[in-house]
């Protein structure tokens, strides 16, 4: 479902050029569950947002569903995000002025669903992810373990084919930790639905179906467990 | 969606609610400064027009066709026949009243040395139904027809020492060229609104400035008012062909704004606040641009997490004009309520110009009272908000094209 072929991205930092992916190539299924793990610097996050068409490489080829994402316009782009693609982040990235179930059903309103739909689904999500009763509350009033149920809920809502996450337990705790992942598998598992995460936690590669490891810029280890 | 926009924006205002009422004050200031300035002028054109038809040309004003061409001369034997002339206006229904003047400039002669002054004959029963002569009469009484008697400014009575029952020498240029002094008896002391007729006026019997000035029954000129929606425009071509096609003679009937060119002036200054208010709100709203750039950068990340979720550049201009908008919308509203409190409190006690505006010759009170227009209220509302909402598109589309990939990176 996503092709990667000699993908590079390189950096300017001053003068110098930084090479954070050297020809990266990579294939990843439908459903698949995995991990892209390495060192701090290694490539992780700049290879899942190119995977997520937020960042623009400066070599090679990325494709979904068929689709040359690399070769899109920005608003081609936004609305490939829009419709197929959810993201989690490492700091939940909430809306602070909208409750639980606003952060959710935002997303649905970007796509004109209507109202009544919208309510239906962001409230069985919610129940999914197990926020039932606290969709009236605001991120502010959410524990870091809930605020990021609530992003899943919302990388969720619209049944996207991929779901990216970045770094998606740096944040919490490791009980919450499990917790979370244990709920991103479920839903996994439930919806088919690809996720791929950056992580260095060792307990989400644990977690994973398939492990990436980058190494400067340079895909060392491709493992399917 | 915009639904949607516009309840996350609303409640984005409250997000840091120092800095929106930081920004909506600058609005509401300048929207209220507006709305007095606007009454200021308001009031001010009004009452000029009163002072102009009451005091100055009437509504209507009839002179001899050259007086205006050699004005600067005093040519008082460039009459108006009065007795002919009433005679006519009697029967035009647009009139509703009119009165004979003779202004001139005098000298008054008290103990030994001169001071320049303006007499006005008048015709008092007249004037009585032309004007609020009874309500400007501080103290004593009218001058009688007939009698050698004025009254006199209270201003121009107090800076000279003198009071009713005073004797005056007045000298003057009459209409044959020549020159005649006349004493009259000060029996009543007035304060009209406008300061310069107060500081360098007399009045005195119409038919005894016709005696003083040698004018053989002439008027210098005569002051309509017509009647209640009749336009002084048309009413002046209508007199004067009623007049020309009776008497055979053309005379000088014009209405008064084409008279007034203070009048001009003072309408010309109500477009330029136009601009001016305009130049407030784009300075009022360099608060609302650089608070809403400040926001910009605070909420960074949250404009790349809406980008990564599909959120188009034209969504998030939206976002934020709308933030703009509703905190423009409550400023201006405060302010413009706040405007129209100030000027209802001073419409009533008045702003005193006395002092910066004596011994000009300007036909304003010296007493103002603001006026307020509902109109131009509504107009500075709209206007201000208009204005602000506008210049948070300058940070709003700066918001839009921010890469989601560079603001979640943004720390």
């Amino acid at each position: 479902m996503i092709n990667v072929k000699d993908v590079e991205r390189n950096y300017q930092t001053g003068e110098t050029v930084v090479k954070a992916l050297r020809g990266v190539n990579l294939d990843i299924g439908k459903g698949e569950f995995m991990s892209i793990a390495g060192p701090s610097g290694s490539g992780k996050t700049t290879l899942l947002n190119l995977i997520g068409c937020i960042d623009k490489m400066d070599a090679g080829e990325i494709s979904i569903k068929d689709e040359a994402v690399s070769k899109m316009k920005k608003k081609e782009k936004t609305n490939f995000r829009r419709k197929y693609l959810g993201f989690i982040f490492q700091t939940y990235n909430l809306i602070p002025v909208l409750t639980a179930y606003e952060n959710v059903a935002f997303v649905l309103s970007l796509l004109n669903v209507n109202e009544k739909e919208i309510e239906l689904r962001t409230m069985a999500i919610l129940k999914e992810v197990g926020l039932e009763g606290m969709e009236h509350r605001r991120p502010g009033k959410l524990s870091g373990g809930q605020q990021q149920r609530v992003a899943i809920a919302r990388a969720l809502i619209k049944n996207p084919e991929i779901v990216l996450a970045d770094e998606p337990t740096a944040n919490l705790d490791s009980n919450t930790g499990k917790e979370i992942l244990e709920l991103m598998k479920r839903m996994n598992k439930k919806h088919q639905t690809t996720f791929i995460f950056s992580t260095h936690d060792q307990m989400v590669m644990d977690y994973a179906d398939r492990l990436v490891i980058l190494h400067d810029g340079q895909i060392v280890s491709d493992e399917k467990r | 969606m915009t639904t949607k926009l516009a309840k996350t924006a609303l409640r984005n205002i409250s997000r840091n609610k120092r800095r929106s009422i930081l920004s909506g004050t600058a609005i509401g200031v300048s929207a209220m400064a507006i709305v007095f300035l606007f009454s200021i002028i308001g009031g001010m054109t009004e009452d000029m027009a009163f002072n102009l038809k009451t005091y100055y040309t009437g509504e209507v004003r009839i002179r001899n066709i050259d007086y205006d061409k050699y004005e600067r001369y005093n040519p008082l034997h460039l009459t108006v026949d009065w007795e002919s002339v009433k005679d006519l206006l009697v029967d035009i229904e647009d009139i509703d009243k009119f009165v004979p003047r003779i202004s001139f400039p005098a000298n008054l002669y008290i103990e030994g040395s001169n001071f320049g002054a303006m007499g006005v004959g008048a015709n008092f029963s007249l004037e009585a139904g032309f004007q609020d002569l009874d309500g400007s009469l501080k103290s004593g009484r009218l001058p009688e027809k007939g009698k050698n008697e004025m009254i006199m400014g209270a201003v121009l009575a107090r800076d000279l020492k003198l009071n009713i029952g005073d004797k005056v020498t007045v000298m003057s240029t009459t209409a044959a060229r020549g020159t005649n002094a006349i004493t009259l008896k000060i029996v009543g002391l007035f304060s009209f609104p406008v300061g310069a007729l107060n500081s360098k006026y007399f009045w005195l019997p119409l038919d005894r400035a016709q005696y003083f000035l040698r004018m053989n029954g002439g008027v210098q000129e005569v002051l309509i008012k017509v009647k209640e929606g009749v336009d002084p425009k048309k009413a002046a071509a209508s007199i004067s062909s009623v007049i020309t096609n009776n008497t055979g003679k053309t005379l000088d009937i014009r209405s008064w704004e084409e008279l007034s060119t203070s009048y001009g002036l003072m309408k010309m200054a109500d477009m330029i606040y136009n601009f001016i208010a305009m130049f407030f709100f784009l300075l009022g709203s360099t608060v609302i641009i650089n608070t809403t750039m400040m926001v910009i950068f605070e909420r960074m990340r949250e404009i790349g997490t809406l980008g990564a979720m599909g959120m188009h550049g034209k969504e998030l201009v939206r976002l934020f004009f709308f933030e703009g908008t509703f905190i423009s919308m409550i400023g201006a509203a405060v302010g413009v309520a706040t405007g129209i409190a100030i000027t209802l409190y001073v419409g009533k006690v008045g702003l005193d110009f006395t002092d910066a505006i004596s011994g000009m010759d300007f036909e304003v009170s010296s007493i103002l009272y603001p006026k307020l227009s509902i109109g131009k209220t509504i107009f500075v509302y709209f206007y201000s908000v208009i204005i602000a909402a506008g210049a948070t598109l300058i940070p709003s589309k700066k918001a839009a094209k921010i890469e989601p990939v560079e603001a979640l990176r943004y720390v």
